[in-house]
């Protein structure tokens, strides 16, 4: 009998072995892992100046004067260099609305140029982008200039900031198609498709790149077989290449021109960290990688002179600011300080500097003011938050919209904090467009509105 | 002095002074339906002061400080995520779903932000995902929200639902909350989800 034990035993334990496999667990358990992602949506159109129109419209420039030809303004800084006044108090409705204006889904702001206002718009119903000239006055259309392209709604559309001069107009698409038209008559100059002349790749969330328009030059950063280029805004053709050694690619932000012991530059953020290329010929002049943000670079760097340039970002990247230094022939660059994104960063809008500080909205929506040693001045608070709004500074005012639609007006002052006045002034939400203030006006949006609003003082 | 009586026109039916059987009947129905009206109303009334107001989740205060998960009487919490997919941008690269810098955007484990697995996400087509909240899942932890917020637009946030919440007299959520971001609602309209356009 005892020699039949173990062999029962390994039965037993058999059968319990298998019941138990064999058995629905009592929790259902499913594995996390990878799923398919085959793509079966339909092969997109071709799109491009081909197929153009020039549509016009019954609007008619405006006499009143005042410009923000470019991202972040004239000098490219986030500052309104007017010399209107602007009112320190708004009556209890706010800012008096001078037009309003619906527009596709996107975060596209404004350029203002003699007495027009151009918008990179996208029209989701025709599947045709629109590059708006409206008058100042009523946000009537002058004209519009059209072309195919499918563009599926990935937080909206548009992104970019058209850059304006006297004979140029240069608007940067979601899908990196470069277009430049006459600004008075809408008239197509050239086109270039980044993605297609030049090997770029669409950023996730679409090209948010605002174009540099300068001396007769469009300067943009393709980040394909070429890291920057500059092109001829007469004809589109290319002036000088930067080739991209490091196969960088492209993110959000935009070149800004910066003043390097008395030489001419330009400094572009990429994948890979910073880049800076002499403006004459494009010759790349020094790289670092000690910013860069792996998952979206968006802010733009800021120039803060004597070679220090201050970046920020979001996704936990907080904020540094780096030294340009000669190094034998050429540039060393290092870190002069660096602050935790709890401190200070930039999510999506591009700090400001002003009178030797810097100001910016925080990763927790909090505006906040640091002097140029890296220390906290202050900041808002968390009963008055920004989200990922923008912000612009005019005449010692600081103007910051949060993401429905409230603006603040405060003061633009190191020690404190000083609220001047609030108002509701859209009523959807993502207010993330950056804003443009030319001649006492504001012009804001929201995902698929604007609103032009006369923030000037009353004689 | 003359009796008002003397002039009101006889019925022809009353055959005297009085109401007569039909004016009897006329002003019985109409006492009926005054009173029928009148409880009505009153019922109507009481049930809306029986509901009175409830504990909600203003989104737009709210700092996603995780106490929701951990102070709610009950485990797991009556507060879910909830999504307003009008607000989704439907991304490829989730600042909800995935950890900051994944080893991928797949749906590895190693990879997702959620503690618990509760957001499904789902291909649509090149490049978009949708992602959906399992309630049963959902503690309430916020971690998602703080990512949609960090980088997205916050179409994913915090709410109490009420079809679990007790509506304690003094919400110990609301005596944790640091933002001061829950309010008393009306009952009859308990939620105060994000996406709507808000009049002029």
């Amino acid at each position: 009998m005892e020699r039949w034990i173990p062999g029962l035993l390994v039965v037993l334990a058999t059968a319990a072995l298998t019941s138990w496999l064999l058995a629905n667990p009592s929790v259902p358990v499913e594995p996390r892992v990878p799923a398919s992602t085959v793509d079966e949506s339909p092969a997109e159109t071709k799109a491009g100046a081909a197929s153009s129109r020039l549509i016009p419209g019954s609007g008619t420039p405006s006499s009143h004067p005042g410009a923000w030809t470019c991202f972040r303004g004239e000098e490219r800084d986030g500052l309104g260099h007017d010399t209107v006044r602007l009112s320190r108090q708004w009556p209890a409705d706010g800012p008096r609305e001078r037009w309003r204006l619906d527009a596709g889904e996107g975060y596209a702001g404004a350029a203002v140029r003699a007495g027009r206002v151009y918008l990179h718009d996208y029209d989701q119903a025709t599947q045709v982008e629109a590059i708006r000239c409206l008058s100042f006055d009523d946000g009537r259309e002058i004209w519009r200039f059209a072309y195919p392209n499918v563009i599926k709604r990935n937080h909206g559309m548009s992104r970019t900031v058209p850059a304006v001069g006297e004979k140029h107009l240069v608007a940067f698409g979601p899908k990196c198609h470069v277009t430049c038209l006459d600004p008075a008559t809408g008239a197509l100059r050239w086109q270039l498709d980044l993605v297609r002349d030049f090997g770029s790749k669409v950023p996730p969330w679409y090209a948010g790149q605002c174009p540099l328009l300068e001396d007769g030059r469009v300067i943009l950063a393709p980040c394909g077989d070429d890291l920057l280029i500059a092109v001829n805004a007469d004809d589109g053709k290319v002036l000088w290449r930067t080739p991209n050694r490091l196969a960088w690619k492209m993110t959000h932000a935009s070149v800004v021109p910066m003043a390097l012991a008395g030489r001419r530059t330009y400094l572009y953020a990429g994948s890979g960290g910073i880049a800076c290329v002499d403006a004459a010929g494009g010759t790349l002049l020094w790289t670092t990688d000690l910013w860069k943000i792996s998952i979206a670079t968006i802010a733009t760097p800021v120039p803060a002179g004597d070679g220090r340039i201050f970046v920020a970002g979001g996704y936990n990247a907080g904020a540094a600011m780096l030294q340009v230094e000669p190094d034998g022939a050429g540039y060393g660059v290092r870190e002069a300080w660096r602050l935790a994104p709890e401190v200070f960063g930039a999510t999506q809008q591009t700090p400001i500097l002003f009178e030797n500080h810097l100001y910016g909205i925080r990763p927790d929506g909090e505006l906040a003011c640091l002097d140029l040693d890296g220390k906290l001045r202050w900041t808002s608070g968390p009963q008055h938050r920004f989200g990922l709004g923008p912000l612009l500074i005019a005449g010692g005012l600081l103007y910051a919209m949060n993401d429905d639609g409230l603006l603040s007006m405060c003061e633009a002052v190191p020690d404190a904090f000083r609220l001047l006045a609030q108002a509701k002034v859209l009523y959807g939400h993502d207010a993330w467009g950056p804003m443009a203030l030319a001649g006492g006006r504001l012009i804001a949006r929201d995902l698929t509105q604007l609103v032009c609003l006369d923030v000037a003082e009353k004689p | 002095m003359a009796d008002a009586h003397q002039h009101a026109p006889e019925s022809p039916a009353s055959g005297g002074a009085g109401p007569s059987r039909r004016d009897f009947l006329r002003q019985s129905l109409r006492g009926a339906a005054f009173l029928a009206l009148g409880g009505a109303a009153g019922f109507l009334a009481s049930r809306t002061a029986r509901a009175g107001n409830i504990w909600q989740i203003d989104p737009y205060l709210c700092v996603q400080c995780g106490k929701c998960a951990t102070h709610c009487v009950l485990n797991p919490s009556a507060v879910k995520c909830v999504h307003a997919y009008e607000m989704c941008g439907y991304c490829e690269l989730c600042t909800a779903f995935f950890e900051p810098d994944p080893n991928g955007l797949n749906t590895g484990a190693e990879n997702q932000l959620c503690p618990t697995g509760a957001i499904v996400r789902t291909f649509v087509e090149d490049p978009y995902f949708e992602y959906r909240i399992t309630e049963d899942l959902c503690i309430g932890c916020a971690k998602c929200v703080k990512g949609c917020t960090a980088f997205g637009n916050g179409s994913m946030h915090l709410q109490v639902r009420h079809d679990r919440c007790l509506n304690c007299n003094e919400c110990s959520i609301a005596v944790a909350c640091p933002a001061g971001a829950f309010k008393r609602v009306p009952a009859n309209r308990p939620y105060l989800m994000k996406g709507k356009r808000s009049e002029p």
